[in-house]
């Protein structure tokens, strides 16, 4: 239907309305912009200008949880101490390489950061760590107080390029009454025995594993498979091997070599012969083993101390009666050598707060520090006489069996040779290839050793 | 028509935008030296700042190595100074005690102080053009603004351009020799004052190497194993010159001569001289036994990038303004060009800063070695992308991906046939759309965790049901064999909900007369959809199909959480085996021209669709 003069008029006169009401409305509009563009930037300026007076030390570290709590603790200690300092955290559990590396790269590191013993090459090469060493006086920290592998690890000549926080080192946690069940308990190396051997555990390993349900299906393992170079190398250690040439220059001979082998072949034998569950081909490895050992599916764990706050509870309310052993090792060697790892407080050199984030690291590693954070039972303190005293206060002997194994023990390859996570990610081939393909160890094993000399020019 | 104005200003504007981007470029070079010669004066301050607390050291040793150059105060007194500045310590203590500010070194002379060639290059193009712009006035005609203007505008730039980079690069290796020659020096003073020789070496504050342990690389950790190897092996290691100090002319100027403390030491500096290690030029001057290395200035301030960055935006201001002055005829089409320019200079700010310019920073990347915490990137040229082409791991990962890809048909049939049998709006048909719709918006992350758990081989729900029901055990995630293709069993559940709903959508759009026409000439229901939803659906299916594939070939997720590229490899797709270069291996240069290979596929994959597409619509 069209529409008659009277509506024409009516919408022309609208027109007219919209057309002069226009320049108002932009006026209007433009007025409104001006005032959120102004009350943002007044804001930006107050959030910016409302800092407390006094410094701000940012602390790049990988605590979550209830070790971010007590993390938090230390970090209030320092501030009361230090009235003015206030101590950031920038805590990321997931993903800490990636967003501290991302931090130095953009220009604004942070003013202390923890660095973990397989990193200690790249930072101390690129010059990411501060030399600690003309400041140790001042901050009373003595280098012959703490654990001597542990001081090595972050030490280069005279040079300390990180004061040592914590460590580990791996062993193996037993459930004994998966073992009493067996009727083989007497069968545990007592510590600080030297120890015991392959044979022994696999003995132990074969006594437990059971059907418990009639099902058909293992229900009772002696282990589970470790996959990941961080947990197997220390049995390759403990056949009088190693994964690299002395100085770690070289692969050839020594991943491939006979004591590497032997280890090889006792951990897929393990697995080939039903000892464990199957193998998971992931980083984390099987999910479910600390459920399983807990529950008494399991007699064995390979792990650190890290994993002792998760069984604690268990072990306090009676329903896990637990026990901390050496590795076992090859006929061949008297004893078993197990790895470490260390985490350490580092400066980078442009720190913004350069020597205030000194005094926070001396002050991050010293005792009073360290016997806070061993409330989280996470790891070792670095200093003998803290770790010495967390001992004597734990009625368990768990933290006396865990300092029994340090002496022995190596720190692991990665505190040396620089871009070693491309040699771990390598090396899982070997037992993988044999688990999934049926492949001989000896010639995966030349075949990975052979082509890490070439990725690294050796 | 020519608007009597505008054509002056347009006609100049030829000289004006080649001025202002001749001007961006010798800014640049000269910004980047200026930032250099700040940085040796830091690394002079910090010098300073330990010879000073160098047991022996104090203000004297300080004038010793800097002279004039250096102002010390007192700690209070931080932040007044001439240039850079470093706090100095009692020694172990840690609240400062005085503040040294180092004036950057002056440059060496009048001339080398300026790009003769490159300023010399961009008068003449400048004086070419002018003549031009002046000639074009008084001329009976007038062209327009023509393209050889506008190309010898931008080849005057790229000349410039590269003049000027030549004479920063020649700057900064001279910078780079002067600074390791100062930390020789520095060092000298410090064995003089008596200290000991690793605490004197600190003194340097860059990275040193002892003669007594060049022959075990391993041992050194102030510097790269490869440079003091290329010392080892370099002749220098044994050479002394008396004239050693002849090349150390940083501060020639105000540093004064050895004291006799000084000769007594023995300790003589030798001429700084450059090693080749890691791709990259180091300069190293000795004093006694300790040799001191810098990574050159010309790698870690190299002007290059930030100079063909400056060439770029300078050659696109010449073909802006060469297609202005084009628009010169058309008043108002040049009028509404400028205000279309002008609307569009947020939104494209944003494109610029968040999407084009990380992706030109990945290509620039992909040319170069870096491990993100490089002082500066290693230029490779193509190096990665050739030794792509024979990585094995790398195209076994693509292959993986393309398998993975496979899943996409499958799920789009699944998907068409659960959209038409969810059409309609009863309530039982309306809970089924949204369960199937429910994977596509919940976190990958946390349908990977329960699917990991599920196919568990020791307590998976799936694994023992099927145990159960006699169908044996599956290694849904541990067999080579098997791996990926639970994965696209997953990848498939995830998005046949969201692909149902897109294919509803188009279902909607089919005219429903076309089925009842069909119906009453006796279509059967598989005629009817052979020839009325099919080829209706044709858009849309080709939609789903691209932006499928698309996803597929970027699928990460799943493959982080569940599998991480296991068993064997069997599960190494393309973006996380670019992941795991990236962050596990920090080899960012290898990543990135990983991504451009990646886009270059999918990019291939998308092309060959549409021409598929268009070649099927040309055959009617």
């Amino acid at each position: 239907m069209r529409s008659g003069p009277s509506q024409d008029a009516a919408s022309a006169a609208a027109m007219v309305r919209h057309s002069r009401g226009k320049p108002r409305w932009a006026l209007r509009a433009a007025a409104d912009s001006a005032t959120v563009v102004l009350a943002t930037l007044v804001l930006m300026a107050a959030a910016c200008s409302s800092g407390e007076p006094g410094t701000t030390l940012r602390v790049a570290l990988w605590a979550g949880g209830h070790e971010l709590e007590i993390e938090r603790q230390v970090a209030d200690h320092y501030e009361a101490l230090h009235p003015g300092v206030r101590v950031v955290l920038e805590s990321a559990p997931n993903g800490y390489e990636e967003r501290l590396l991302t931090s130095i790269a953009a220009g604004r590191p942070p003013d202390l950061y923890l660095l973990d013993s397989p990193d200690i090459p790249t930072f101390v090469e690129r010059g990411l760590a501060l030399d600690l060493a003309p400041y140790l006086e001042a901050l009373g920290f003595r280098p012959d107080s703490v654990f001597e592998q542990v001081g090595d690890a972050f030490r280069r000549g005279e040079s300390m390029f990180a004061l040592p926080k914590d460590f580990t080192p791996m062993v193996l946690y037993a459930n004994r009454g998966v073992l009493a069940a067996a009727g083989i308990e007497d069968l545990l190396p007592v510590s600080p025995a030297p120890g015991w051997t392959w044979a022994d555990f696999r003995r132990a390993a074969e006594t437990v594993v059971a059907d418990t349900d009639g099902d058909g299906r293992t229900d009772v393992f002696g282990f589970d498979f470790p996959r990941n170079l961080y947990q197997w190398i220390p049995f390759v250690w403990s056949a009088g091997g190693d994964i690299l040439a002395p100085g770690g220059s070289r692969a050839a001979g020594h991943l491939d070599g006979p004591g590497a082998l032997q280890a090889y072949r006792f951990l897929t034998g393990l697995a080939e012969d039903g000892l464990t569950p199957g193998a998971q081909f992931v980083q984390q490895g099987d999910p479910a083993r600390e459920a399983r050992f807990a529950s008494g599916g399991q007699a064995f764990l390979l792990s650190g101390h890290w994993t002792l706050p998760v069984f604690r509870d268990l072990v306090e309310a009676g329903a896990l009666d637990l026990a901390i052993v050496p590795i076992p090792h090859h006929s061949s060697q008297g004893a078993a050598t197990s790895v470490l790892y260390a985490s350490g407080w580092a400066v980078p050199p442009n720190a913004p707060e350069l020597r205030r984030a000194i005094d926070l690291a001396g002050f991050l590693a010293s005792p009073e520090a360290q016997r806070i954070r061993a409330r989280s039972g996470l790891a070792i303190p670095s200093r003998m006489d803290v770790a010495a005293e967390i001992a004597a206060a734990d009625g368990t002997g768990v933290e006396d069996a865990f300092l029994s194994l340090v002496e022995g023990a190596r720190m692991t390859w990665g505190a040396r040779v620089r871009d070693f996570s491309r040699i771990e990610a390598l090396a899982v081939e070997i037992m993988d290839r044999r688990l999934v393909r049926g492949e001989s160890l000896a010639s995966s094993a030349a075949d990975v050793a052979r082509r890490i000399d070439a990725e690294f020019g050796w | 028509m020519v608007s009597g104005v505008r054509q002056p200003f347009l006609d100049s504007l030829a000289a004006v935008v080649l001025a202002a981007g001749l001007a961006l470029v010798l800014v640049v070079a000269a910004g980047r030296l200026e930032s250099a010669r700040v940085g040796a004066a830091e690394a002079e301050a910090r010098m300073a700042a330990a010879l000073w607390e160098q047991e022996g050291g104090g203000a004297d040793a300080v004038v010793g190595l800097l002279g004039a150059r250096a102002t010390i105060t007192g700690a209070d007194a931080g932040g007044a100074g001439p240039g850079p500045a470093a706090y100095a310590y009692e020694a172990g203590e840690l609240d400062p005690a005085v503040w040294i500010a180092v004036a950057p070194p002056p440059a060496d002379g009048p001339r080398d102080a300026l790009p003769v060639t490159a300023i010399a290059i961009a008068l003449a193009g400048l004086t070419v053009v002018t003549g031009w712009v002046l000639a074009r006035r008084r001329g009976p005609t007038r062209t327009r603004y023509p393209v050889s203007i506008a190309l010898l505008s931008v080849g005057c730039i790229a000349l410039t351009a590269v003049a000027a980079g030549r004479w920063t690069h020649g700057e900064l290796r001279s910078l780079s020799a002067a600074t390791a020659a100062q930390g020789a020096r520095a060092v000298q003073i410090a064995l003089a004052a008596g200290a000991d020789p690793a605490d004197a070496a600190r003194v340097a504050q860059l990275p040193w190497a002892q003669d007594s342990s060049l022959d075990s690389p391993t041992e050194q950790w102030t510097m790269p194993a490869a440079v003091v190897a290329a010392i080892a092996a370099s002749s220098e290691r044994d050479v002394e010159t008396s004239a050693g100090n002849d090349a150390i002319s940083l501060d020639a100027a105000n540093a004064p001569a050895p004291t006799a403390r000084e000769a007594d030491a023995g300790a003589r500096l030798i001429a700084p001289h450059t090693v080749e290690a890691e791709g990259a030029t180091w300069h190293v001057a000795r004093t006694a036994d300790i040799h001191v290395a810098l990574l050159g200035y010309e790698r870690t301030a190299s002007p290059a990038l930030a100079l063909a960055a400056a060439g770029g935006l300078a050659g696109l201001l010449v073909a802006l303004g060469l297609h202005l002055a084009q628009l010169a005829s058309r008043p108002r089409v040049l009028g509404r060009t400028l205000a279309a320019w002008g609307l569009l200079v947020p939104a494209a700010a944003l494109i610029v800063a968040f999407t084009l310019g990380p992706l030109l920073f990945s290509l620039w990347i992909s040319l170069h070695e870096w491990r993100l915490i490089d002082p500066a990137p290693l230029f490779l040229g193509f190096d990665n992308y050739a030794a792509l082409l024979s990585d094995r791991e790398w195209w076994s990962a693509i292959g993986n991906t393309a398998l993975f890809t496979l899943h996409v048909p499958v799920a789009m049939a699944i998907a068409l046939a659960l959209a038409i049998l969810t059409r309609g709006s009863r309530r039982a048909l309306r809970w089924a759309r949204l369960a199937l719709f429910l994977p596509g918006i919940t976190s990958v992350a946390a349908i990977a965790v329960v699917w990991k758990w599920l196919l568990s081989d020791q307590y998976g729900l799936l694994s023992r049901g099927l145990e159960h029901a006699g169908l044996g055990s599956v290694p849904w995630l541990t067999s080579p064999d098997t791996a990926l293709a639970s994965l696209m069993i997953i990848g498939i559940w995830m998005v046949v909900g969201y692909q149902m709903v897109v294919f509803q959508a188009g279902l909607a759009a089919i005219p429903r007369d076309w089925y009842d026409a069909a119906r009453v000439d006796g279509a059967g229901p598989w005629q009817r959809f052979r020839h009325i939803t099919v080829p209706g659906l044709r858009h849309t299916l080709f939609f789903v199909l691209v932006t499928s594939i698309i996803g597929s070939f970027q699928v990460f997720g799943l493959v982080y959480v569940m599998t991480q590229g296991g068993p064997l490899g069997a599960t190494d797709v393309a973006v996380y085996h670019i992941y795991r270069e990236a962050w596990e291996f920090l080899q960012f240069g290898n990543a990135a021209a990983m991504s451009w290979l990646l886009f270059v596929v999918v990019f291939a994959a998308t092309w060959l669709h549409f021409r598929f597409l268009d070649a099927r619509r040309a055959h009617g």
